[in-house]
This record gives structure tokens, sequence and C-alpha cells, in this order.
């Protein structure tokens, strides 16, 4: 008798908690799947008040749309308002739907935005505590407005966000698109105080195209790296996975693809406070183009074509080193990040003025390894 | 009827002694450590670990004294019946505090990454009440308990953390040893608390068949602690580096939500991996509830401990909701636990050894019970 | 039977006196208004003056065994071969007993109370004028149903053979397995009114002792009137009443039950009842089933694997969908959340109430397909696949995706290899709906703490219902969700048995013969 009474007190208690209860629940079909955000600052046009600084974009899903249906597959929407936060949370005054974040694949911050240190710290700021978001989604920067990505209809994909995302992740096979999460950005914000390369995406009519990458330095902009050189960024920052590297062998344009691209930095001396360092690329692929009648699997050719790589390799790679620094004055290629890990007592001594040191004192040299493996399928 | 024999298994004290440890501290533990030392963080927690194994023996020998006998008995032996009890009391009022300390920090994660609107009374009170129910079924259900979540958590927890390894950088974690010895020394009080936990043994031990046995059991489970704890620090600071970490409340979330899994059912894994976290904050409160009203039953001086934990509920709800936010828990945090830990876990033991080896209390076989 | 509390009887007893018509007189009086007893008297001898009576209930004892072993021998072939004793009397008596009467199964009782239950029972009794005393004579012989395969536990490979109505017959089948001197049955009779035969089989050197007397002693405090059927004494001594989960096993197969009391359990059988019970049970045993011995290893391994991820996937699948549609989409990838909330577009219900609706209409469908004929009951699944399936979609009441949810966990349901067990799931899978509905994945986790805590406090007859997973003993872990090698189970339960080794390790002698092999080859 005792259980049973006891059974029943519990029972009411679990009613009582029931009837007060479903405190977060939110139907499915009631969200509003945002898949990507773009930032930008808000124009004075735009402005309602003085106060509004920022004009965000969203991007979400029409479900009923997607499966079949004539109408538009996605919908953009745009806010404008003082802080992010607030404008993450305009939406719901205007629209029956609740908005959710935790599938944003993509992160789009307009030029104008990167320009201005105070309010790209603020939006990252909000962005990485935004509980909802998760950090892993993709960055990028968009020469121009943030909003006119949401502008473009994707003539192949149905969704805009899926589609830039499946771009992004092509990385794995062309070294000259570039990826970022958004976790990865604030790290390196935070390791380079607010320096960063970042993947530039350029809007088009009905396509966007991931090409070359934005440089900031002291969270701000201040230039682009272009197609080539965002790929042999890639190859400084062990980034690189697939690609291509196209050389002229005896006045005919061949192609080198690559399935590895290891670098590894060595010290190679440090001399009247100069420090020299040894960039080493190694890489594995095969020649996939030639000329029609030529037998090109032969060993001494294919050294030659080899060596001809390899001068590009290091061409190249030092010409983007000294662009940084020269022409940027700030270490993204991973000089610090290499004295600091391997060498903290070296490091130790420069810490203070670094960039300085950096534009100055450091000397890398780049040393490529190609391996050719194979030809394709004939000879 | 056949009667509950309240008797524990050397495997149930390790399990025990795991599952209590392995807490709420998990969460925050890499950005602690990763904040004193950085890229050496695990260092501590390895030096900590290297002490605590002799905690445990000291925890050991001193019960081994007193067969059958948990610390809220024998301490009434050692020092006399009123020191004895108000130690005991001192013991409760702690354990009391740590569990309200654990069910809010785990409340704010639930609130932070489940039910954000949720109220956090509700959140409280339910994970409170379920966890009375176990423990009015005595220490053989605790013990039990502990047993059967320990695979049920870690086998798809550690499975899960490997799915990580992808966002790694294990270079992230150099410069290794680079820290001077001073500051590491210096360091150890800091986050003593982290193995906080080891001290129930002293009441649980007591249950025991042969104590002796315990040795093996305690040893086994402060190394797999420690084994633990360097493998989240390890993983959370491969994957973001010692500053981003620094910078998270809660790296291990953060580290989770990191980790997806393109083209299975579930996709992210934070909301799964928070909700089989509720098991170890269940067992921890379990395990911490039981010793406690067990405390109050024997400064009581009462046979059961059962007529206890619903009052004590109303404590623990009470003390739970006192700070008013999460700064001021963590600050409370900080404030209590290194000292009360350090009191418990080294002071007691130690000093109830030397005057038990002073006053030459020797070994008695199956006295009283 | 001294366990066996004997209630005092009220009545003042009745002796069996030396008239054949006061005896017919008295049992007349006890048994009036009972039209199915068969009063036979008749005369035997030369002289034709030794009187006697048969008593038996008209149906229940076998009228050719009486009237071979009784009428015939007596009014036919003693006719032929005068008796010696022509006094009546104690030498007549005994004459009858010992000389006359050419069946196997007799006893004397000179108490009229135990001559009436006896005829209850199915025997047939024996009075002869002039004798205080009279014969029971085993006769019982009611119609029963053949052994066939059990229906609720069909085996593919095992055997066919199932309990029956008939307790005798029970116990042989399980007799049949045991050829031990030291298998015990101790029979009872249970119900004040029903007498029932109640039986407890146990092997006396394995099964431990302070089970066997708590058994007995669970046994011995059930004061009831009738016992129809075991769920009666299942039910008067399991441990929990208020438990969703079953403490005692039931089942059909003496294969199963002779298993077990190698196993170092008790089984009790009933008569009228073809399940036997088995105590204790963990939940680990429900889980089991016979053919998981009879298969390989790796067979049952994963056999057991399945059907433990079934059980898990019944409990929490529609309480996970709850949760994760309407608490935490984020868990999902984004493909799939999108193609779900595209097919909940629509749909006026919460998911919360779609999900109890669903549900609750494949419940109602089970009990009516359960209950129907199975002609009829084979329609009702139509009609209900109809209904669920489609025109519950196409009207758009709920989800395609929630028809396939609750296929699944219908389908998983079913996978439960005991029937009770599966029933306790249910009840819990709505009761951790109802928390999903409320605080999400972690009212699920609350709710599956809740389970868990139940499951950790619950025994059976002094056995942790969690066993071997709590209570960690290694040797035990061979026969959990990974049966191992049958040679590598060399040892019965530890918390159940005392005499714990089962067999000798003989791999190393099949694999040992390297000769022989060879002289194979050459042929």
């Amino acid at each position: 008798m005792k259980a049973i009474k006891r059974l029943g007190a519990a029972a009411v208690m679990s009613c009582l908690l029931l009837l007060a209860g479903c405190w977060d629940k939110v139907e499915i079909e009631d969200r509003l799947f945002v898949l990507a955000i773009g930032v930008d600052s808000a124009t004075e046009a735009e402005q309602k008040i003085s106060e509004d600084r920022y004009t965000l974009s969203f991007v979400a899903p029409v479900v009923d749309q997607i499966i079949e249906g004539e109408g538009p597959t996605f919908h953009t929407y745009k806010t404008v308002e003082n802080n992010l936060i607030t404008s993450l949370t305009q939406l719901l005054e205007r629209f029956s739907k609740k908005q959710f974040f935790g599938h944003t694949r993509a992160i789009f911050f307009g030029e104008d935005i990167m320009k201005s240190d105070k309010l790209l710290k603020e939006v990252l700021d909000g962005v990485s505590r935004y509980h909802e978001l998760h950090n892993s989604m993709y960055a990028y920067i968009v020469p121009g407005r943030a909003e006119e990505v949401f502008e473009v209809k994707p003539m192949y994909d149905k969704l805009l966000a899926p589609y830039i995302a499946g771009i992004t992740e092509n990385s794995n096979y062309t070294s000259k698109a570039m990826r970022l999460s958004l976790l990865d950005m604030t790290i390196m914000l935070e390791n380079q105080q607010g320096g960063l390369v970042i993947p530039k995406l350029v809007p088009g009519e009905k396509e966007v195209r991931l090409n070359g990458a934005g440089v900031l330095k002291g969270y701000k902009l201040i230039g682009y790296l272009g197609d080539k050189e965002t790929s042999v960024y890639n190859w400084l920052m062990n980034k690189a996975k697939g690609g291509a590297i196209s050389i002229e062998y005896n006045n005919t344009p061949t192609v080198f693809r690559h399935f590895t691209f290891n670098r590894k930095i060595r010290l190679a001396k440090v001399e009247e406070g100069k420090i020299y360092l040894n960039y080493e690329m190694e890489t594995e692929g095969s020649i996939e183009e030639y000329k029609m009648g030529w037998k090109i699997l032969d060993n001494v050719l294919l050294e030659e074509i080899s060596r001809e790589v390899e001068k590009r390799i290091e061409g190249e790679s030092e010409k983007l080193i000294e662009k940084f620094q020269k022409q940027f004055k700030a270490d993204l290629i991973g000089v610090k990040d290499y004295l600091s890990k391997y060498q903290p007592k070296l490091y130790k001594t420069i810490e203070k003025d670094y960039e300085k040191f950096f534009t100055d004192s450091i000397v890398v040299e780049v040393t490529a390894n190609v391996k050719i493996r194979r030809v394709g399928l004939i000879k | 009827m056949i009667r509950n024999n309240d008797i524990v298994s050397p495997y149930q004290i390790a399990m025990i002694t795991i599952m209590t440890v392995i807490s709420v501290e998990v969460f925050s533990i890499a950005a602690d450590t990763a904040d004193i030392l950085g890229t050496d963080g695990w260092l501590v927690i390895v030096i900590l670990g290297i002490i605590n194994i002799f905690t445990a023996m000291v925890i050991v020998r001193l019960n081994s004294i007193f067969p059958g006998k948990t610390i809220a008995e024998y301490s009434q032996i050692i020092i006399g019946t009123v020191p004895g009890k108000v130690l005991t009391s001192f013991f409760a009022i702690y354990l009391i505090i740590v569990i309200a300390y654990v069910t809010r920090v785990f409340t704010e994660v639930v609130k932070m990454f489940l039910l954000f609107r949720t109220p956090t009374e509700v959140i409280m009170l339910s994970l409170i009440l379920v966890s009375t129910y176990i423990v009015r079924g005595g220490v053989e259900c605790v013990a039990r308990i502990n047993e059967l979540i320990f695979p049920i958590l870690f086998i798809p927890f550690t499975i899960v953390m490997l799915f990580g390894l992808p966002n790694m950088d294990f270079s992230n974690l150099r410069p290794i040893l680079q820290t001077p010895p001073g500051k590491v020394l210096a360091s150890i009080p800091r986050m003593i608390f982290s193995f906080g936990g080891i001290e129930l043994a002293l009441y649980y031990i007591g249950f025991m068949k042969e104590p002796k046995k315990a040795y093996k059991s305690l040893i086994i489970s402060v190394l797999f602690i420690l084994l633990f704890f360097v493998m989240v620090i390890v993983f959370c600071i491969a994957a973001f580096g010692a500053k981003s970490t620094t910078k998270a409340i809660w790296p291990l979330v953060m580290y989770i939500r990191g980790i997806s899994l393109p083209g299975l059912f579930i996709e992210r894994l934070d909301g799964v991996i928070l909700s089989l976290w509720v098991l170890t904050v269940f067992t921890t409160i379990v395990t911490v509830f039981f010793t406690a009203s067990y405390s109050i039953s024997k400064v009581a001086g009462t046979r059961e401990q059962k007529q206890y934990v619903l009052p004590l509920v109303i404590i623990i709800y009470y003390l739970a909701l006192q700070p008013g936010s999460l700064a001021e828990l963590y600050e409370w945090g900080n404030a209590i636990f290194p000292y009360a830990v350090s009191a418990f876990m080294y002071v007691v033991p130690v000093m109830l050894l030397i005057i038990a080896g002073l006053r030459k209390l020797e070994v008695k076989q199956n006295e009283g019970n | 039977m001294g366990f066996f509390r004997k209630k005092e009887k009220k009545m003042e007893k009745l002796i069996i006196s030396k008239s054949l018509d006061e005896n017919m007189k008295r049992l007349k009086e006890r048994l009036k208004d009972c039209d199915d007893i068969v009063y036979k008297e008749f005369r035997v001898g030369v002289e034709q003056n030794l009187r006697f009576l048969l008593v038996y209930v008209d149906g229940m004892s076998s009228r050719d065994m009486l009237n071979d072993a009784v009428l015939n021998a007596l009014m036919v072939h003693a006719r032929e071969v005068p008796p010696e004793a022509k006094e009546p009397g104690e030498g007549l008596y005994k004459l009858v007993r010992y000389g006359g009467l050419p069946a196997s199964e007799l006893a004397d009782k000179d108490n009229l109370e135990d001559a009436i239950l006896a005829i209850l029972i199915g025997d047939a009794v024996l009075f002869i004028d002039t004798t205080e005393k009279c014969i029971i004579i085993g006769a019982k012989g009611w119609p029963m149903r053949g052994v066939s395969e059990p229906n609720t536990e069909a085996l593919i490979r095992g055997p066919r053979d199932g309990f029956t109505e008939t307790f005798r017959v029970n116990t042989a089948l399980v007799r049949r397995r045991i050829r031990d001197s030291r298998l015990k049955l101790k029979q009872l009779r249970l119900g004040k009114r029903s007498f029932t035969d109640i039986g407890v089989m146990y092997i006396e050197d394995i099964v431990s002792p302070e089970l066997l007397e708590e058994v007995f002693r669970r046994i011995s405090t059930i004061d009831i009137d009738a016992i129809i059927e075991s769920g009666y004494i299942e039910q008067l001594i399991e441990d929990n009443c208020m438990s969703p989960f079953p403490q005692i096993s039931v089942t059909e197969r003496p294969d199963e039950v002779a298993a077990s009391l190698y196993e170092g359990r008790v089984a009790i059988l009933v008569d009228n009842s073809p399940f036997a019970l088995i105590v204790p049970t963990t939940l680990n045993s429900l889980f089991q089933s016979p053919e998981d011995y009879y298969d390989r290893w790796y067979v049952a391994s994963i056999l057991r694997f399945i059907r433990y991820f079934a059980s898990i996937l019944s409990l929490v699948l529609p309480a996970s969908y709850i949760a994760v549609t309407s608490f935490h989409p984020g868990i999902l990838p984004d493909k799939l959340v999108i193609s779900m909330a595209a097919a909940r577009e629509g749909i006026p219900f919460p998911v919360v109430i779609e999900t109890f609706i669903m549900e609750v209409t494949f419940e109602l469908l089970r009990e009516a397909g359960l209950r129907l004929p199975v002609p009829i009951g084979s329609a009702i699944g139509i009609v209900g696949g109809i209904v669920i399936g489609s025109a519950a979609v196409e009207a758009g009441i709920v989800s395609p995706i929630m028809v396939i949810i609750v296929a699944i966990t219908a389908i998983s349901s079913f996978s439960i290899p005991n029937y009770s067990l599966s029933v306790g799931f249910r009840m819990l899978r709505f009761f951790l709906m109802i928390l999903a509905g409320v605080l999400g994945l972690y009212g699920i986790m609350l709710g599956v703490l809740l389970i868990l805590s139940h499951l950790v406090k619950l025994k059976s007859f002094g056995i942790p219902y969690m066993s071997p997973y709590v209570s960690f003993e290694g040797s035990d872990f061979k026969d959990t969700i990974v049966r191992v090698p049958t040679f590598l189970m060399a040892r019965r339960p530890i918390l159940l048995a005392r005499n714990r080794i089962r067999l000798r390790n003989n791999r190393n002698l099949i694999n040992r013969p390297e000769q022989e092999s060879e002289r194979d080859d050459k042929e």
C-alpha cells in the first residue's frame, strides 16, 4: 500500500512537471534552419537609426520546396541592427518561424567589416560566444558586400550554403581553394595578434568562385592573395593536399598533379642575429598531360621535369614569402608558430619585437623535392 | 527475505572512485591547466596523480586498521566520540557542498548546450530527485550503479573522443617541458581539487570484506583518472592550442562540438555526449550523497541513512541555487575546494593515521558490526 | 512437507466407518449436488456377499483403467478364484489391496477427508464393507493435450516438445533431461479450494541452500483459495510487484527448465499450466534463448547482440525522435533535418502528440490482432498497415518519418525474446516519451537513469537483477552479450551454483591427432 501511495505521489508530481513543461520544445517545422550568415557593416542608406552598425543576411531553405515544388528553394532575410545578437534575434519580430543556427555551414564577412578592426572583433566575439553556432562552419571574405553572395541563384545546386560548403571541401583536390573554419579563424587571429589569411569568395550571377584569399593584419584587411598565391600559401602552411602545378617543359605546357604535399620547417642556422630557416617541401604525384607522340615514361626525362617543378615551387614560394615579409609585414606563413613550438628558447629572445625581426632578420630558403610516380595510361 | 549484504567488492571500489572523481571538472580541466602552465598543463595532473597514489595508500592503510568500519565510525575510536562526530559533521557539510556545486555546474552546462529556456530549478531538482532513488537503496546499490554506468559512459565517450583526431594538430602540444619546475610546483595547489573524490574511499572501503584488496583498486583507479584527464587535456590542447583552450569556459564541450560525423544519422555529437555526461554527474552525486547521509546517520547515531536523504535534497537544492551567476559559482568553487579537498583528502587521513599509530590501535579483526 | 503450513481444518475429521452404507451416506452428504461423481457399488465373491464401493469423478478418472484394474479384476477374475479369506474385515482388505487390484498406484487412507480429496483430484477410491480403510487407486485419466511444440517460444533448432497442462507429464519431460538422482522434485498442494499440485524442482548439489530455503519460505506464505495458473504463484512470490520487469522467468520449454536447473536455478511447475517458473531470473537471462546454446557460438553472440540492440531501440527510439526533432535538431545532418522538416510541414500536431497517436494506434492494433482468431488477425494487420502506413500520411496527420519510426520500434520490440519483458519495455517506452517531450535528451537520460537505478536495486530471490553486469565476476561474462564457445563455458554462474565446474576443455584433444589427419589426406 505504501508503495502504491508513493507511486501515486510520484505520478502527481510528474504530471505537475509535465503541465508546466516543454520549455525548450520547438517543433522542427517551426524552425528556420539558417544555413549561412553574411555580415556587413551597415551602409548609411540602411541605417534606420544612427546606432545601426551591422547588416546581417541569412539564408534558409524553404523546406517544402526542396523535395518538390517550383518556387525558390531558399529565402534570404536581411536585418540591420546595432549588434550581432540583436540582429540574430530580430528576425523573431518579423517571422513566424524561429531561426536555428545549429546547421549554419558558412559565414561571410563583407570587405568593409574586415576593414574595421572594432566591428570585426565584436562580430567574432559574438559569433564564438553564441551557443547555437558551431564554430566548425566555414568563414569567407567577400570582396564588396557579403549580402551579394545571397543574391546568387546557384545553377547546379538547390541550396546555396551546401553548394558553397561543397566547393570549400573540394580543397582536398585542388590547392587553389582554401578552407578555414571559424574556429581556425579565431585561433589564428588570437595567435597572430590579428593576422589572418581567409579564403575569398567571389559571387557571380549564377555561381560563386572560391578564388584567392584576403590577408588581415591587426584585425584589418591589408590585401588579397591571388589565385596562384593562395595555392602557394597552402603549400607554405602545409595545408595543401591535392592539386595541380602547371609548368613548361620544352616549350610544352605540362601538368604535375600532386596527391600529397608535405612541408617541413627546419632551422638551418642562426648567424649574426639572423635566423635562417629551411622550408622543405615534399610532394608526390603524376604527370598527366604532355604531348601526343612523346614518351615520357623515361627516368631522365621525369627527373628533368621534376627539377622543373621543384624550381617552380621554390620560386613561387620564395616570391610569396617575400611578399609577406616585405609587403604585408606579417608573419602568416608559420614562422612564429614553428619557432615558438620547436625553438622556444630562441623564440624567447626575439619575442619582444617580433614583427620587425620577421621582416628584417628571418631568411627563408625553400627546397622542394618532387617525386613523379606515374604518368597516366600511355607511355 | 535475503537481505542486502552491504558489501562492496574491490572492483566496485575502483569504479566508485573513478566515477566520483571524474565529474564536472573534466569540462574545464583543460582550460584550467592550460591557463596555469600552457602546453605543459598535463604535467601538473601527472604530478598530482602520483601524489594521489600515495594518498590512496594512506587511505587504505588507515581503513585496514579498522576493517568493516568507515571513517565515520573509526574516527570516533581514534580521536574520541565527540571529536570524531565533529569531524564527521564537517565531512558531511563538505560533501553536501560538493553535491550542490556539482549539480549547479552541470545545470549550467546543460542550460548552455541542451535546454536553454528550461528553468534551472527543474533541471537541478529532477537530477537530485532521481539520485535520491538510488541513495535510499543503500551502499550496495550505489556501488552497483557505479559499476554499471562505467562502461556505458566510457566506451562511447572514448570512441567519440577519437573521432576528433582529424581536428587535432599535435604540434600544438609543443614546446614540451619548457616550464620552470618552480612554476609547476606552485601550480599544484590550484589543481588539487581535480582529484577530489578519492577521499570517499575512506567511507567505501569500510564496506569491504578485505580492505587490503583496495590497494590495487585505488591505485588502478587513480591511474585511470590520471590517464583520462591527461587525454582530455592533450586532446583539447592539440585541437585548439593552449592559448585558445584557455579562452573557453568548457574546452571539452568545445572539442566535442567540433566533431562531426558526415554521412551518419548523427552528425554532431555534442548533444549526445552531454546527455551521456549526465551519467557521470549522476554517479558523482549519488556516491557523495550516500556518504553525506551516511555521515549524518552516524553522527545522529541511527542505524539507517534513508530518512536523511529527502531532507538533504532541500538543503542541497537551496545551496545550489545560491550562486547568482556562473562567475560567482566558479569563484565559490575556487574559494572552497582547494582547501576543503586538501583538508579531507590529505590532512585528515594522515592525521588519523598518525594518531592511530601513536595510540597503537591494532588491527581488530571482525570487531563490531 | 513441514514447510507447508497446514491450516487447521475447522470441520471435524471424518473417519471411515465400518459400514459401507454409512460411508456412502457421508460421502453423498459431503459431495451433495456433485452430480459428476460416480458411485459404483458392486458385490464380489462366489456368494456375492462382499460389498464394494468405487467412487470417482466422471471424466477425471480413466474408465478403462478402472474397468480393467478394479471391476474386471474383482468382479470377474475374483469370482473364478474364490478368495481364501472368507471373513470380511482386515483379511479381505489386505487381500484386495495386495492381491486383487492389478493397478500400479495404490494407497491406503483411513480418513474420509483425504479420500474425498483423492476423488476430486481424479483418483478412484474403493471402499470395502466392514473395513475402516479405503484404497486409493491412481486412476487419473482426464482428457489432455498431447505434448506439442510451444507456440510462444518457437525455435529453429532445438527440441520440439513443450509442457502441457498436466503436471505429471511436465515433471516427466524435465526428468527425461536430468537422469540424476540429485534432481529433486518436492511436491505440494496449494490453494485451499483448488488443491493445485505444485512441484519445486532443483538439483540438490548445484542449487544454493539459501535460495532453496527462500523459495520454500516464499511458497509457504501463500494462502489463497485457488491457483489456476502459474502466474498466480509468480505474482505472489516475486520480489517487487511494482517493477515493470519480470523477476521470474516463465517458459514452456522443458529444455530451458532443465538448462536452468543445471545452472543452479529452481523451477516451479504448476498443475494446469504449461508454463513453468524459473527463479531467480536476471535481465541477462531474459535475453537468452535456449537456442543460443544449440547454435554455434558466434551465431548466438550475433543474435544476442541484435536482441540487446533491438531492446534498446524499442525503448528509446520514439523518445529520441521526439527529443531530436523538437529539442535538438542540431545533432542531425543538415540534409536529413531539412527533409524531416519538409515531411512535417503541414502536420497539425506537435511531434509528441504525433508519436503518441502512432504508438497508441500500434498498441491497439497489436492487442486487437492478438485476441482475434488467426485469419481475422491477419486482416487486422492489413487494415492497420493501410491505416497507419498510408492513409494517415496521405491525410497529413502524421509524417512519413513517424511511420518509419513506429515500424522500427515495433520490429525491435518483437525481437525481445521474453514476452513479459517486452511488455515492460513497452510501458517504459511511453514513460521515456513523456520525459523526452518535457526535457529532451536530458529527460531521456534521466529516464534511463531511473530505469537503471531501478534495475540495480531490483533483486530476484537475492540475486541482483543486473548480474553479471553488476557484481562483476569474470567467468560469468562469458554468457552475456557475447556467448563464448561452449568449451570455454566451464563454470556455472557464480552467484547461483555451488558445484561450479561444468565441463573440461577438450579443445586440445580435438585438434591433436595429426597423424590421423595425414592419413585422411592420403585416402
